[in-house]
């Protein structure tokens, strides 16, 4: 019990560091950009297909519930909802800490491991500065761009088996979401991809710095990112759809 | 002498103004615009109503025959048959159709003839007219107040005929056009019947049962 | 090695997408915008109701069953307090009469709104800029119940009066 205290604690003064360290970090805009690239371009095939297969998989599964009400075109509305509140930033979060995370996680791990940290250290560069927090901001930029995409991908998926597979119409599928969908909808995505984009990076940054300067370590690094990311995802989730409520 | 000019007068005076009184007691329909059209009709229907309900109720062909002869020149009904026949007017022969126009009206006649008869004393009111008034097309809005409470809301589609009379086509109860339901019903029974059959139907004075 | 060069591309592109993406959500999803909905080779016509439901633009024009246009737009007319509703129709569909009934219906149970048309039986046809003046409004649900309700009230207070 103390020890997940102490976690919680370790996690949260890492986190301050970080978001201290990150001003002096945006001036070397390069490596940002370096990291908005590893986490975030590098994650883009991964993320575009899987959108568009969920958007597949839901154009199925909605069109079937629906027809049974006789409701097929509110098609548009139920992905539109789905994906915009739910799937999308959940779903991404869960891919971004599977690839991305993971490989930060090992990264740094393996800086831990192969004493490159401490040797920053020695030579007055500071760690956070320069390894950590550009990896933060790279991994907070690229969740929600890659959410977006995601969302995108995940409609047109549904809108191409709603529309040839399923028969809804269109237009229809299209207009409904429009009409359905409020500016405090697409918020309340945005602001949970920001959220689980620094949620991931944090727990990514802080389990490879902090890993076990063995083999072994940077393994067990890269899985607690990974379980760390999703309950922490999942906890945020369900309090920010309450707050949107 | 001057006893006599007096009671001449008066009796002159009073004759005219019997006169007058009598001419405003027939309630003149006035056609001149669609508003003007729906609001006398409604009031000579409610005065003709009042005045004569009790033997309209012992023979209801009186209420007929009032109806013919003064709102039937304000109702289009050759129009609202075409429109009620929609694509079967042109499979129907003239005879069909001059047949249809008629037994329409006289059905509806006999089927709401009694419900008119407790048109009593509601309060209707005939909302101010929104539109071009250089339209060949108009609608006048009207809301009963029925007695146990509650409004209706009555529209009325009227057009200008080729003479340039205004004449009423359409009654729109809560929305709901009652030539497009006869439309829709009529339409069915003619796909599954036939014209024809429809025709003889209604001759009998026999409407859906749905509209009762 | 990477070439810092195709660093830069790829990670500009990825954020253009990424940005592009959201673009589209922020603005296209919200309000009523059609935006997707692609003008198709047709004719205009207009019609005029009294209530048109949440009938949207992008909704479908259909007769007997066949989608023959869109709804291009829907808009108030506050001098007759009537909604009007311009629809494309597709150019090959050009022997509609010009007394065509326009019906706002509804696609099922609890369904989107669309309009359907309703032939008449004029020699004469619809063609670009025409109205369809034989119209009939949406029914809405909610009214209709309410209505029954009363007539229901109404009906057991006169049945309980008599008694």
């Amino acid at each position: 019990m103390i020890g997940a205290i102490r976690q919680f604690g370790a996690i949260a003064l890492f986190l301050l560091r970080t978001l201290a360290a990150v001003v002096p970090a945006l001036r070397r805009p390069g490596a940002v950009v370096r990291q908005v690239y590893n986490s975030g371009a590098r994650s883009l095939v991964i993320i575009m297909l899987c959108g568009l297969v969920v958007g597949m998989i839901m154009g199925l599964a909605f069109s079937d519930m629906l027809q049974r009400f006789g409701s097929e075109s509110a098609l548009g509305e139920a992905a539109g909802f789905a994906l915009l509140k739910e799937l999308g930033p959940v779903l991404t979060a869960l891919l971004f800490a599977g690839r991305a995370g993971t490989s930060l996680a090992s990264e740094i791990g393996l800086m831990r491991a192969t004493d490159q940290l401490t040797a920053m250290q020695v030579m007055a560069v500071d760690p956070m500065r320069s390894v950590v927090a550009p990896r933060f901001l790279g991994g907070l930029i690229a969740l929600p761009l890659l959410v977006a995409i995601f969302d995108i991908l995940g409609l047109f998926g549904t809108q191409l088996i709603g529309v040839s597979v399923m028969g809804v119409d269109s237009g229809t599928f299209w207009s409904q979401m429009q009409n359905a969908i409020d500016v405090r909808d697409v918020n309340e995505g945005i602001v949970k991809s920001i959220v689980f984009g620094a949620s991931c990076t944090l727990m990514a940054v802080y389990y490879g710095y902090n890993a076990e300067p063995t083999a072994e370590g940077v393994g067990l690094a890269t899985t607690r990112t990974v379980i760390a990311s999703s309950v922490l995802v999942l906890i945020f989730d369900y309090m920010l759809t309450a707050a949107f409520l | 002498m001057i006893m006599r000019k007096f009671l001449v007068r008066g009796i002159a005076l009073g004759a005219l103004w019997c006169a007058l009184g009598a001419a405003q007691a027939a309630d003149a329909i006035d056609a001149s615009t669609p508003q003007k059209l729906i609001e006398t009709s409604s009031r000579a229907l409610l005065s003709d109503l009042d005045a004569h309900r009790a033997a309209y109720r012992k023979d209801i062909n009186g209420l007929y025959k009032v109806v013919d002869a003064e709102f039937l020149p304000h109702v289009d009904v050759p129009f609202a048959a075409r429109q009620v026949l929609g694509r079967h007017w042109n499979d129907a022969t003239p005879d069909q159709r001059k047949r249809f126009s008629d037994a329409l009206y006289h059905s509806l006649l006999t089927t709401y003839g009694k419900a008119l008869l407790e048109f009593t004393g509601e309060q209707l009111k005939v909302l101010p007219f929104q539109g071009d008034p250089a339209d060949a097309r108009a609608t006048v809005r009207t809301v009963v107040h029925t007695s146990s409470g509650s409004d209706v809301a009555v529209n009325y589609s009227l057009r200008k005929t080729d003479s340039g009379e205004w004449k009423v086509w359409d009654v729109i109860i809560e929305g709901i056009s009652y030539v497009k339901s006869f439309r829709d019903d009529f339409g069915a029974e003619i796909d599954q019947k036939g014209l024809e059959a429809l025709l003889q139907r209604l001759e009998k004075g026999q409407l859906p049962v749905k509209h009762g | 090695m990477k070439n810092e060069r195709s660093l830069e591309i790829g990670t500009g592109l990825f954020v253009l997408l990424g940005f592009a993406a959201l673009g589209f959500l922020t603005t296209q999803l919200p309000g009523s915008r059609v935006g997707l909905v692609t003008q198709s080779n047709g004719y205009q016509v207009t019609a005029r109701f009294d209530n048109v439901g949440d009938l949207q633009p992008g909704a479908p024009v259909s007769m007997a069953g066949v989608k023959v246009g869109r709804v291009s737009g829907v808009r108030f007319d506050s001098k007759d307090y009537k909604a009007v509703v311009t629809m494309q129709i597709d150019r090959q569909y050009n022997r509609i009469p010009d007394d065509t009934w326009a019906n706002i219906e509804t696609a099922g149970l609890l369904g989107a709104r669309y309009v359907g048309l309703d032939a008449g039986s004029s020699d004469t046809f619809l063609k670009d800029g025409t109205n369809l003046d034989n119209t009939q409004s949406a029914m809405v649900l909610e009214k209709l119940i309410n209505k029954l309700f009363a007539a229901f009230a109404s009906k057991s207070d006169s049945s309980t009066e008599e008694k």
